[in-house]
């Protein structure tokens, strides 16, 4: 009796998750963590990030018209031209009109495509007019902050190293019997996408990333802004996001960077202006007070 | 047929040599050879799936359950390593072996003594490969591209180094022999634009392996002197720039994509048009889509590497080039079509894998259109969605070719047929465990799970599982190719006709089956109504 | 082994024919790999 209405229970919520990916997939409902049985791409939380999202859908509406026309004629062809329904195969082996219709298609399809792509990269690549700058650099396998400007001003001596919660860390190690599943911050799974020191910054403002590396080649991706670029050391890349809600946004390395680049997870926390300012009072008070003066200043990270 | 006969003169060459050694270490005979580049590739199918096998299963569930994080990087990495150039492309020279000399009417391979040392050279490599995995620093982990600075942390670079050096000089020298071949040693009347398909295909390929092999050889160099010899080529403290390791890699690393797949559309306009029973459609366009594809396979390289930061006009050059593939590529879609289209279709194994290609493959090739969009790309860059796109293009695609031929071809090289029923048990199996294993991967990737991590969050638990189940069926499924492999050549009892399929047409074809250890000694003299496309001048 | 290396298509003498396409696909294979030295090192 338990264990049916438990499976009821269970059928009942798969339908829900189902039903709640379905909606996203159709309405594009903001959705910023990854969730169970998800289908499609988010659409980000960004100024930007509806950019990819909806090139996504549309390539993928294009492709599965075509796919549909191809393999709908293939099949056809299957069942209508089989030997065992006592077919003759024809001669013709050439047909220069079909030919040239589908060499022209094609390409007008994909000048359509290329000309919606060249629009969303031209927004991506302009990081002028940004009304604060933040350092990230990548190291094995930690990720570090160090806040350069906001509003005009620059900042002094805010920076630190955002590394893997403690209970992610406990859990994932090898046969530490701990269950995954328990891992949570309220009602969310946080496995191994949470941070001791979560990245701050406020909402509706054009934040510039500059983004290096202190080793190997990291990439710095949080899903809702809508991109990811490589943390290169010896190279600054830049890339900017104006988050439109507040929120808190996760996400990981995407760059191969030895044993633990599983474990390297970023999470940006979107705090309204006023207590954006708050905090960054808070932390610059509290990196020039003498008992903190051990906060590492963002020096060592020059390295290349 | 009277081959037997022609030759008295030369009574030690019209059977295989007696002697194990002096018949597969020491030969110079295309077939064994063929068989060779073939049996090895099988082997290695099993190793490096093997290691796909332990990555499934630590992506069973969220959470580490049977092995360190190192450990799965050194498996993703020889996964890769041991698949791309121990399983697909030997799989493909063993064919060209087999097949190019029967198909263009030549006695042998132009240099036979360089095609033993070409295929030799293989299992040294793979042996210098592997042993890493025994070493106490352990196998390279830094994935099959080695990208600079996380490669030089590796103790068994060296290692690697040399077996890509090995693999390459096999290749080089597998790929001059296949050109001289085609070029010096056609019979007369097997003009150019009368070859098969697939002999084009290899043509190009084998090109397309000269010019990239070597880059790949000089970058792999270079990461070598930076590790032991001080130098600086990709060091940022020294002056280097580890982002020019990945130009050239991926301007070897493109190329070799297609170099995986131009064959295998080879493969599969052979087997179209058999088994549609009508020659293939638009000759002329496959071979110069197959050109054209190998030609732009030299200008999309920065693809891989949309996130690194390129200046914005290299993204959308790169981009525009990328997307333009999809032309050429299309068209040979569309023609294979076109070739079923009007044909009298029967559906024997070769058949149904060559079917499910083209579908699978098309399927990997829109992603691959997707990809091609940079703002998309920033999204999809290095997760699973880009794992299941080239899964799909190497799997269903580059794999299921080889099995194609491998069934198409199989009764032609043992003289019996192979079973039918467990042939479309294993097509059956392969095709749905396939798909079941890689096509969830599109949602993972698109849900945010990165490649290459041993561990994720529960949110990917559902598909990773599913995926997992799909793996270990789909390389269950592949001991039954064995089976079918091992009943066919030594207990069947159903022989082969000399031209096996009703459809079957071109040189090969007009060979006893099973083919004798020597063919063509005199040129053949050809009919064009023999070859596949002997009139297409139309 | 003689007839294994007589081709069919050059009528005067086809391991000629060969001969000089493996010097050529050699010759271009060794130009790539010190191509790719030369470039890294105009690159840098």
């Amino acid at each position: 009796m338990t264990s049916g209405s438990n499976r009821l229970h269970r059928i009942k919520r798969a339908v829900t998750l189902l039903a709640m990916s379905a909606m996203a997939l159709v309405c594009g409902v903001v959705q910023a963590e990854p969730h169970p049985w998800q289908l499609n791409m988010d659409p980000g939380a960004s100024t930007w990030s509806h950019v990819p999202y909806h090139l996504n859908n549309t390539a993928l509406a294009v492709c599965t018209v075509i796919g549909v026309l191809v393999f709908g004629a293939m099949f056809i062809a299957i069942f209508r031209f089989r030997k065992s329904r006592g077919v003759v195969a024809e001669k013709w082996a050439h047909n220069t009109t079909v030919e040239v219709v589908w060499t022209t298609i094609p390409v007008l399809i994909l000048i359509t495509l290329a000309y919606m792509a060249t629009g969303g990269l031209a927004s991506w690549a302009d990081t002028t007019g940004s009304q604060m700058t933040v350092k990230v650099t990548g190291y094995q396998w930690k990720w570090r902050y160090d806040y350069v400007d906001y509003m005009g001003k620059s900042i002094d001596k805010v920076g630190f190293v955002s590394k893997l919660d403690t209970l992610s860390d406990q859990t994932r190690q090898l046969g530490s019997g701990l269950d995954p599943y328990a891992v949570k911050v309220g009602n969310e799974n946080t496995y191994l996408l949470d941070v001791d020191k979560p990245l701050v910054v406020p909402v509706d403002t054009k934040i510039r990333f500059v983004i290096t590396s202190g080793d190997v080649i990291h990439s710095w991706w949080v899903p809702a802004t809508g991109w990811k670029i490589d943390a290169i050391p010896g190279i600054i890349n830049a890339a900017w996001a104006n988050f439109t809600a507040t929120g808190t946004y996760r996400g990981q390395c995407a760059e191969l960077c030895g044993q633990d680049h599983a474990f390297m997870p970023i999470v940006v926390v979107v705090k309204s202006k006023a207590d954006f300012a708050t905090w960054l009072a808070e932390q610059e008070g509290q990196a020039t007070a003498p008992q903190t003066a051990q906060v590492p200043a963002p020096v060592a990270d020059k390295q290349g | 047929m009277s081959y037997a006969a022609t030759h008295d003169q030369h009574d030690d060459h019209h059977g295989a040599p007696k002697g194990f050694f002096r018949r597969w270490c020491m030969s110079t005979n295309h077939k064994d050879i063929g068989t060779l580049y073939l049996i090895f590739s099988l082997t290695m199918l099993f190793i490096g799936g093997s290691f796909a096998m332990a990555i499934r299963a630590e992506l069973f569930q969220p959470g580490m359950q049977l092995m360190q994080p190192y450990f799965f990087n050194e498996m993703t990495s020889m996964h890769a390593l041991v698949m791309i150039f121990g399983a697909i492309m030997p799989a493909f020279v063993g064919l060209g072996n087999w097949m190019i000399p029967l198909m263009v009417g030549a006695p042998d391979m132009a240099l036979p003594r360089m095609n033993n040392l070409s295929f030799w050279i293989l299992p040294f490599a793979f042996a210098l490969l592997l042993s890493t995995l025994f070493m106490a620093g352990g196998a390279p982990a830094g994935g099959w591209t080695m990208y600079p600075p996380l490669s030089l942390q590796s103790s068994s670079l060296a290692y690697a180094v040399f077996a890509i050096h090995l693999m390459g000089i096999s290749s080089i020298m597998g790929a001059i022999n296949i050109i001289a071949t085609i070029l010096n040693m056609r019979a007369p009347g097997m003009d150019l634009m009368k070859m098969p398909i697939f002999v084009w295909s290899w043509l190009i390929t084998a090109f397309l392996l000269i010019a990239v092999m070597p880059a790949l050889a000089g970058a792999v160099t270079m990461l070598l002197t930076d590790k032991y010899f001080g130098t600086n080529f990709f060091n940022p403290g020294g002056g280097g720039d580890p982002v020019l390791y990945q130009h050239i890699f991926w301007f070897f690393g493109h190329p070799e994509v297609y170099i995986m797949i131009l064959p295998a559309f080879g493969i599969v306009s052979e087997v179209v048009p058999t088994f549609a029973r009508k020659p293939i459609f638009g000759y002329k366009a496959m071979v110069f889509a197959i050109a054209c594809i190998a030609f732009l396979s030299f200008i999309v390289w920065a693809h891989h590497m949309f996130a690194v930061g390129l200046p914005l006009g290299a993204e959308l050059f790169f981009m525009y080039a990328t997307m333009l593939i999809s032309v050429p590529t299309g068209v040979k879609v569309f023609n294979w079509v076109a070739t079923m289209w009007g044909g009298s279709m029967t559906f024997e194994t070769p058949m149904l894998f060559s079917i499910a290609f083209v579908i699978l493959f098309t399927i990997g090739g829109f992603s691959g259109l997707m990809m091609a969009l940079v703002p998309a790309d920033f999204q999809y860059h290095d997760t699973y969605f880009i794992v299941a796109h080239f899964h799909y293009v190497l799997v269903t695609g580059a794999l299921f070719a080889i099995l194609s031929a491998a069934y198409y071809w199989l009764p032609k090289w043992t003289g019996n047929m192979y079973s039918e029923f467990w042939g479309k048990v294993h097509f059956w199996n392969s095709v749905i465990w396939a798909n079941v294993l890689f096509f969830p991967q599109h949602f993972l990737g698109l849900a945010g799970m990165p490649r290459r991590i041993p561990d994720y969050n529960v949110a990917f638990a559902n598909f990773n599982m599913i995926s997992s189940i799909g793996g270990f069926l789909f390389g269950a499924s592949q001991l039954i190719f064995v089976g079918v492999l091992i009943h066919c050549a030594f207990f069947s009892k159903k022989k082969a006709t000399d031209r096996v399929w009703e459809g079957a047409k071109g040189l090969e074809w007009t060979l006893p089956s099973p083919a004798p250890h020597h063919t063509f000694e005199v040129p053949p003299v050809i009919n064009d109504d023999e070859l596949a496309h002997g009139h297409v001048d139309q | 082994m003689t007839q294994q290396t007589t081709g069919h298509t050059d009528e005067h003498d086809p391991r000629r024919g060969v001969r000089r396409t493996v010097k050529w696909l050699a010759a271009a294979a060794l130009l790539v790999y010190l191509l790719t030295f030369a470039q890294i090192l105009l690159m840098k």
